[in-house]
Parts: C-alpha cells; sequence; structure tokens
C-alpha cells in the first residue's frame, strides 16, 4: 500500500511536469505567463480554489467505484452513461417530487440516483455472467446509446423554454447541497466523498466482501474453486462501481449545477477511470489522484482566457496519465519498484 | 439503398477486419476509435494538400499503422496493460488532433476546402471504397490462407506453447497490433472522402461498434461481414426515421448504440440456449 502512494505521487509529479512541457509548447513567446496564468490561476480566488474540492469530491467518488470494479478483474466503460443516468435521476425527482422534505429528499434522490447506476452496470455484469459476453463492449455500448436519451431527455420534454441554454428549470433551492463558504462550489459534498473513499478503502481491503472480489479479480479459477461465486462477484463489482458513477451524477446536479445541462456530465466517466488507475486502484489515494485531475482542469480554465488553451489540453494530459500507469504498473510486476 | 448501406458498412467493415487481427492475436486493440479519428484528420491534411484521394487513405493507414505500432511497442515490450493504454490513447488522439486542427487551420470546428480532391465514384460508391474491399479481401487471405493467419491465431491461442514452437510471440502480435492499425487509419479516410470534408468526432463511436462486430461476428470474417450489415441497415434506418419524424434528432443518435448492443444480447442468448440443448 506504501508502494501505490508513491506511485500515486510519481505519477502526478510526471503528470504535472508533462503538462508544464506542453503549456511551454503551446506558447513558446511568453511561457512564463502561460505557466503562472496555469497553475497559479486557479488559486487566485476562494471560488476557483471552491471549485478544485467541489470537483474533486465527484472525482473521488467515481474513481473509487472504478477501482472496486477493477479489483474484480472488470472494465466498466459505461461511467459516461451512468453518471449522465444518476445526473438526470437527480433532476427528474427534485422537479417532480417537490413535496419531499429537504434532508430526507437529498437523502432519497441521492439513493435513487445510485440505484439507476447499478441497475445500469449491473446489465453487463449479468450479461457477463450468463452470456460471456464481454463487459468492456457490453457496458459502451449501453451507455453509448443512454447518453443520447439522457440528452433527448433534457432537450425535450424536462427544457425549460425560458432558459437560453439548452437545460433543465432550476431545482428546488431545499434540495442543493449546503454550501460551507458563501458563493462558492464548495458543498458538504466533500466530506460525503471523503468518508466514500475510506468506507470503500476498509470494505475493500479488511472486509470478506471485499477480499472475495480481490480473489476473484486477481484468479477468477482459484476463486471459485474456493467457493466465492463468480456471479454474486461480478454483478457486485459492477453494481458498486455503476452506484458510485450514479452518485457522482447526482452530486454534481445537486452540489454544483442545480439543474440539468445538456452534456453537463460529459468526461466524468473516463475521469474516474484515470482517478482511480493512477491511485494504483487503491479507493483512498483516488483523494491524491481526484486533486490532481481537478487541478489539472482548473488550471486549464485558468489559462484559458486570451490563449489558444481548450479543453484538449486536458485530454492529451489525461491520456497521458493513463498510458505513463500502464508502463508504471508493468515496470512494478518486473520488479523495478 | 444498397450504395447507402455500403457506404456505412465498409468502414466499420475495414476497422473490425483489422481488429480482428489484434484479438485473435490476444490483444485486442480497444484504440481503434482513436485511430480511425487520426487516420480521418490525416486523410484530410493528404487528401486537400496533394489533391488525391489515394495519397489521403496512403496517408492515413500508415498513420494508423505507426501510432499502433508506437503505441503496442512499449507496452507489449514491457507487459503493460493493452486495454488501460488504449482508454488513453482514446482520450490523448482526440485532444491531440483538435490542437493540432486549430494549430494548422485555425479552429478546432469542420475542415473543408476547395483543394480537397474529391474520389471518382464507380455506381454511386467513391473508388476507395472499392480499395477497402480489395484490402478486407486480402486481410481475409492472410488470415486463413497463410502461416501469418496460423501464427497470428496460435499466439492468441497460447502464447508460450507459440513461443516453443519457434514463434516470437511478441513480434507477432506487434505485427497483428500493426494490422489493426493499418485498417483503422484506412478505415478514417473512407469516412472523410465520403463526406469530402474532415468534421471533429467524425469516428463517431465506429471503432467501437467494430469491436462489438468483431464479437458479434463471432470472430470469424463471414460473422463479421454480418454484423457490419447489422449496424449499418441501423444507421441507414436511423437516418431516414430522422427525416421523416419530428423527434429530436439525439434519440436517432443512440440507435446504431442500441441495435448493436441488442444483437449482442440475442446473440448470448441463443449460444447460451443452444449450449444448454446439447448438454
Amino acid at each position: 500500500m506504501k508502494r501505490s502512494a508513491r506511485n500515486t505521487i510519481i505519477i502526478a509529479v510526471a503528470a504535472l511536469f508533462i503538462t508544464m512541457i506542453l503549456l511551454v509548447l503551446f506558447d513558446l513567446q511568453d511561457p512564463i505567463s502561460m505557466l503562472s496564468s496555469f497553475f497559479l490561476g486557479p488559486f487566485n480566488s476562494s471560488y476557483s480554489i471552491g471549485s478544485i474540492i467541489a470537483k474533486a469530491a465527484l472525482l473521488m467518488t467515481a474513481g473509487t467505484g472504478v477501482a472496486v470494479a477493477f479489483r474484480g478483474g472488470l472494465f466498466n466503460l459505461g461511467g459516461e452513461g451512468q453518471v449522465y443516468g444518476g445526473a438526470v435521476a437527480a433532476v427528474v425527482l427534485s422537479l417532480y417530487m417537490p413535496r419531499l422534505p429537504g434532508i430526507l429528499g437529498i437523502l432519497i434522490i441521492l439513493t435513487a440516483a445510485m440505484i439507476l447506476g447499478s441497475a445500469i452496470a449491473a446489465v453487463s455484469g449479468i450479461l457477463k455472467h450468463y452470456f460471456s459476453i464481454h463487459e468492456l463492449i457490453s457496458s459502451f455500448l449501453l451507455s453509448g446509446g443512454l447518453v443520447y436519451i439522457f440528452d433527448f431527455l433534457i432537450t425535450a420534454p424536462l427544457r425549460d423554454p425560458n432558459s437560453f441554454l439548452i437545460a433543465t428549470p432550476l431545482i428546488p433551492q431545499k434540495f442543493w447541497l449546503s454550501e460551507i463558504t458563501a458563493s462558492s462550489a464548495l458543498t458538504s459534498s466533500i466530506f460525503l466523498a471523503l468518508g466514500i473513499t475510506a468506507a470503500g478503502q476498509f470494505w475493500m481491503f479488511h472486509s470478506i466482501a471485499g477480499y472475495k472480489i480481490r480473489l476473484f479479480g486477481a484468479n477468477p479459477s482459484c476463486a471459485e474453486y474456493g467457493g466465492i461465486s463468480a456471479k454474486k462477484q461480478t454483478i457486485l463489482a459492477m453494481s458498486i462501481s455503476g452506484g458510485l458513477y450514479g452518485l457522482t451524477g447526482a452530486l454534481a446536479v445537486l452540489g454544483i449545477h442545480h439543474q440539468g445541462i445538456q452534456g453537463f456530465t460529459s468526461g466524468l466517466g473516463w475521469d474516474g477511470i484515470t482517478v482511480a488507475l493512477a491511485a494504483g486502484i487503491s479507493p483512498i489515494y483516488t483523494v491524491l489522484s481526484a486533486f490532481l485531475i481537478a487541478f489539472i482542469d482548473s488550471g486549464i480554465e485558468a489559462s484559458m482566457a486570451g490563449s489558444s488553451i481548450t479543453y484538449d489540453l486536458g485530454l492529451i494530459i489525461k491520456g497521458t496519465i493513463l498510458v505513463l500507469v500502464t508502463l508504471k504498473l508493468s515496470a512494478g510486476k518486473r520488479g523495478l519498484t | 439503398m444498397i450504395t447507402a448501406v455500403l457506404i456505412y458498412m465498409i468502414p466499420v467493415l475495414t476497422a473490425a477486419m483489422g481488429g480482428l487481427y489484434s484479438d485473435l492475436a490476444g490483444v485486442l486493440n480497444i484504440a481503434l476509435e482513436a485511430l480511425i479519428l487520426a487516420g480521418a484528420f490525416t486523410a484530410y491534411i493528404a487528401a486537400s494538400s496533394t489533391a488525391s484521394s489515394l495519397m489521403g487513405v496512403f496517408a492515413a493507414g500508415l498513420t494508423g499503422l505507426v501510432l499502433a505500432v508506437l503505441f503496442a511497442y512499449p507496452l507489449l515490450k514491457f507487459k503493460g496493460n493493452i486495454f488501460v493504454g488504449g482508454l488513453g490513447m482514446n482520450l490523448l488522439i482526440p485532444g491531440l488532433v483538435s490542437v493540432l486542427s486549430s494549430q494548422i487551420y485555425g479552429t478546432s470546428g469542420v475542415l473543408h476546402s476547395a483543394d480537397f480532391a474529391s474520389p471518382p465514384s464507380l455506381f454511386g460508391l467513391p473508388l476507395p471504397y472499392y480499395a477497402a474491399l480489395i484490402f478486407i479481401a486480402i486481410l481475409w487471405y492472410l488470415l486463413h490462407k497463410t502461416p501469418l493467419g496460423l501464427w497470428i491465431r496460435s499466439v492468441g491461442y497460447n502464447a508460450d506453447v507459440s513461443a516453443i514452437r519457434g514463434m516470437n510471440p511478441m513480434r507477432i502480435r506487434l505485427i497483428a497490433f500493426a494490422v489493426s492499425g493499418l485498417a483503422g487509419g484506412i478505415a478514417g479516410s473512407l469516412l472523410v472522402l465520403n463526406l469530402e470534408a474532415y468534421v471533429p468526432h467524425i469516428s463517431a463511436g465506429r471503432g467501437w461498434i467494430a469491436l462489438a462486430a468483431i464479437y458479434l461476428g463471432r470472430k470469424n470474417p463471414r460473422g463479421i461481414v454480418a454484423a457490419a450489415a447489422i449496424f449499418a441497415l441501423a444507421e441507414y434506418g436511423s437516418n431516414i426515421l430522422q427525416g421523416i419524424s419530428e423527434l429530436p434528432s439525439s434519440l436517432f443518435l443512440a440507435v446504431p448504440y442500441v441495435i448493436t448492443f441488442l444483437a449482442l444480447v440475442l446473440q448470448g442468448v441463443i449460444i447460451h440456449r443452444k449450449a444448454l440443448k446439447n448438454e
């Protein structure tokens, strides 16, 4: 476990170093101002610091779920659809059940989003177990279709006709997660997310259920020989990862956006995978990798004004992180670290 | 109608045949989506700067091949996880293409130019599509009638035994991966040559559909042709419906994914039933 902490830090440092090189390449005339707006910009205001923490909370939640699937030897590539599904579920419930009392309502909304997310992912688990359909393909295809269906829900039936955005009306204020500092995106969701990573870590490494999933992931036939049900592990690992993806979507609605906007959770599914892998598939280290990704995203936003930087830079950095991770993982296997 | 369906079908089929090589060698290339996009972009550059559509196909194939080898070599050498690396490529390449597009052309949006070489057509199908059919036939032949195909399948079946039998599993996997890159790049060029422009996200999930087609076709070329045809019919049907219906277009974009997913499920159920009967 100490090794994964060190690996996470090595990957973080390497990612920031690559980011610096890319930034300098983007603006050869004035690299200093580019670097300073990227690395210092996010700390300019308490609002943007709050945004980093709020974004990191989402990424930790998603990353912890992905880690569970990976430990079970499963690839859940349906994160985009599962996050979006959780978000749309949260919007629908808050708009159509306005009589729900505040705190209880929030709990119901979060639970419903988790159930929807895990149901979507469980389909791939069930297909994998009973019909040997590769979960990597089925989860991606299902999510690919669902994303467009959720887009449709936001563009047509749920859309607020008075809004300039393709967006739903704002949800009632009593469902908004409470702000920690005034006028910022920083809400109580960070405590929930930290709780989830801690619980995830404990569950995975110190509980019998977690042990079963890890054993099944490391060697399915050995696990089955030891009396561990392949069906249960496959479906459970997929459901947990989908459930936490769904929760991520609901937290994005209740904590940050307070409405549904077309494509507003796009990228969170893939980011969850990057976060989990950069954390060495340990829930607790997703805290570190989630802050790294959230910082990179807000650095890009801070340096976008007056430069040629776009969100594409983020894709390049995250892709590079994933490639680094595989090399790092393999170097570990060969006994180099 | 047949040409319209073929226009949807051939790029997916090309990518799927290449992907089949990687899958049979035991290293499924999930970066096909990104390689199609890279191929499409380079095909646009080549076809608009040389005024030759053939150069577009050639440049796209070469780009796909080089990227696949650059990506696979270190992963095979150091036994990295090819899936995770593939996910990385699927993020990295679209980002890179978009940045290059705005650096070269000043926009990361739609690219079209008067210098673009429109490929000649025969029976309504652009000539490069016929070239792709020949390419598919060659891949099919190599896989089933030559030692290379046998090596690829044997390495995928059991790499250790293949090594003992004197093959070099790493080199064969690299070759299989290079073929998948070549095919992905060519598939991308077909999209651009048909549209006579480059549009962001032009690959639109075709790399993933191609991967699904490999499984749907049960890893044999004949099945893959049928799977690609199902996808193409779904895409064609959804385009027709989109013209008639007043529903928002986003709903129709879901159709190819949903149909491919349902076909995969249906096939899984049928095979399962058959297996139960035979027991």
